[in-house]
């Protein structure tokens, strides 16, 4: 797919993403003092306060802030998707997010039933705000391509799997049933797979060509795959509630539950393969961390997909049983720590240094246009040096490494695993952190 | 002197192909055509050109490489050089 609509004019000031960016990683960190704070009670089940305060933290402080922050700025200057008054947007969305986090992680802790309900009322107005805002600048794009298609898709179930949070948020108040564990697996599905996976997914299509210098992706996979999880995740929603309403048919939703989560599987493992043999024919091989980090998500997708199918061939021989558990949760790990976490990390080094790059460039320019003597940009590859992008996998390999023993067994592993996450987000703040101080050191300069 | 400048890019990744074709273009004499090739349209430089006084024109060949020819909008002689360009370059029903 070819870049249409690329703009310097229409990127929002640099504060608008930033603010998201180096937010993210605290909240990395903050999941991480959890883990070393509760140890193994924190990993016993999926139920604990500690786990579920931790999985929030990561996937709501650190994912989503970092899509949040990254779709803000990337829709303007690679889809002509402008936002209205982006300075507005971004403090609205910014102040109600990140109160709503902290507030949803304390009611998880404490269990107060007054801070889940205020948690419910600021993320909901927080995700309001962005769908709005977003979903707005989408629908007026100047470029309709398919990873806009796939975007709109991704915010479509991030709304789902926050009405879902909502409810069961409600339900941790006791004004209602708490919908466990069928309406939690259908929020963690719309939000895993759904907001997240298929976001990823959709930008793939675009900075795996242009970043790896790959040949495209297939064009029956870029049109088809996002629609395709979406459908999916559709008929996967109605199953749930079908074997919760007329439980009279097992069989019935049993072979549409099959049907739905093997096509997904497929699709995703589809989507692994053709990454890794685009990377492997790509055109210019040269040492890119960049591309280190894909290969691992990859790998990380495909086993996560093995590992889920193992649980199912397990519940359905009902052996060995002792399997089940490990087998769910290092699904879970792969999918969460392995695929996202490092296609993540990956892009959001290149989204800072080309952001940083893209408003120097535009800083000197209206230097020039204004008569002014202008000054030497940095390379794009100097703004985060290499020698920090390399410490920075090596720290990734190395949580990477930790937390999967720590799933399986927490009483050895898991204040070690806090630890080695600890030091990956805090590397994470500290080369973001200097990225931006370059910015402001060449601004006030000029 | 060259009259044809060929830029070629398709293996870069971004930025660097827009700081190479900034700093030729810098460097672009009368009548000279500076001819880029790029594997997608780049968006970014098209922005720049007006404000630089250049004059562009894009076409995509059977291979689906973009050939992006540029030259200074008040120089006739380059203009006319282009369009021979143009004319060996893109197959018609591909040209912009």
């Amino acid at each position: 797919m070819q870049l249409s609509g690329l703009s310097l004019q229409q990127a929002p000031p640099v504060s608008v993403p930033f603010r998201f960016f180096l937010s993210a990683p605290v909240f990395g960190m903050l999941a991480a003092v959890l883990l070393i704070w509760w140890g193994d009670e924190a990993l016993g089940s999926r139920w604990t306060p500690a786990m579920l305060a931790i999985t929030h933290a990561l996937v709501l402080g650190f994912f989503t802030s970092i899509m949040f922050g990254a779709m803000q700025q990337m829709l303007p200057v690679l889809a002509g998707a402008v936002i209205t008054r982006p300075r507005l947007v971004a403090w609205l969305l910014y102040l109600s997010w990140m109160t709503g986090v902290v507030t949803l992680l304390l009611a998880f802790l404490v269990k107060k039933s007054g801070l889940f309900a205020a948690s419910i009322v600021l993320l909901g107005m927080a995700v309001l705000v962005f769908a709005w805002a977003v979903g707005t600048a989408l629908m007026r794009a100047s470029s309709q391509s398919q990873s806009l298609r796939g975007m709109k898709l991704a915010v479509l179930a991030l709304l789902l799997t926050l009405v879902l949070g909502m409810v069961l948020a409600w339900g941790h108040t006791g004004n209602m049933i708490l919908l466990r564990p069928w309406g939690t697996n259908l929020h963690l599905m719309w939000g895993l797979v759904g907001w997240v996976g298929m976001l990823i997914v959709s930008v793939a299509w675009q900075v795996v060509p242009m970043f790896q210098i790959t040949k495209e992706y297939p064009n029956y996979l870029v049109q088809w795959l996002a629609p395709c999880i979406f459908g999916l995740l559709l008929i996967r929603s109605f199953v749930s509630l079908g074997h919760f309403g007329l439980p009279h048919y097992q069989w019935l939703w049993q072979l549409l539950s099959l049907f739905a989560e093997g096509l997904v599987s497929l699709l995703f493992i589809a989507f692994a393969l053709q990454t890794l043999r685009l990377q492997h024919y790509r055109r210019r091989k040269i040492k890119d961390y960049h591309i280190h980090y894909w290969q691992l998500a990859c790998g990380s997708l495909l086993l996560s997909v093995a590992c889920w199918w193992g649980a199912i061939l397990v519940a359905s021989w009902q052996w060995p049983v002792w399997l089940l558990e490990p087998l769910h949760l290092l699904a879970v790990t792969f999918f969460v720590v392995g695929f996202v976490m490092a296609v993540m990390t990956a892009m959001l080094y290149k989204i800072v240094a080309f952001l940083i790059w893209l408003h120097l460039h535009n800083i000197n320019t209206q230097l020039q246009m204004a008569g002014k003597s202008g000054t030497t940009v940095p390379h794009m590859k100097t703004i985060i040096s290499n020698v920090y992008t390399k410490i920075q996998f090596q720290t990734y390999l190395l949580a990477l490494g930790v937390i999967l023993p720590a799933v399986l067994w927490p009483v050895q592993f898991a204040r070690l695993a806090g630890v080695a996450w600890f030091i990956f987000f805090a590397m994470m703040a500290l080369n973001l952190g200097r990225a931006l101080s370059l910015y402001r050191r060449f601004k006030m300069a000029s | 002197m060259n009259r044809e400048v060929i830029l070629d890019t398709c293996l870069l990744e971004p930025p660097e192909p827009f700081e190479l074709a900034l700093k030729e273009l810098q460097q672009l004499q009368a009548g000279q055509v500076l001819h880029m090739i790029h594997r997608r349209a780049p968006q970014l430089l098209y922005e720049q050109l007006p404000q630089l006084g250049i004059a562009t024109h894009t076409c995509q060949s059977a291979a689906l490489v973009f050939h992006i020819l540029m030259w200074k909008q008040v120089d006739t002689v380059a203009e006319v050089y282009s369009q021979q360009l143009i004319n060996q370059l893109c197959v018609p029903s591909s040209c912009n």
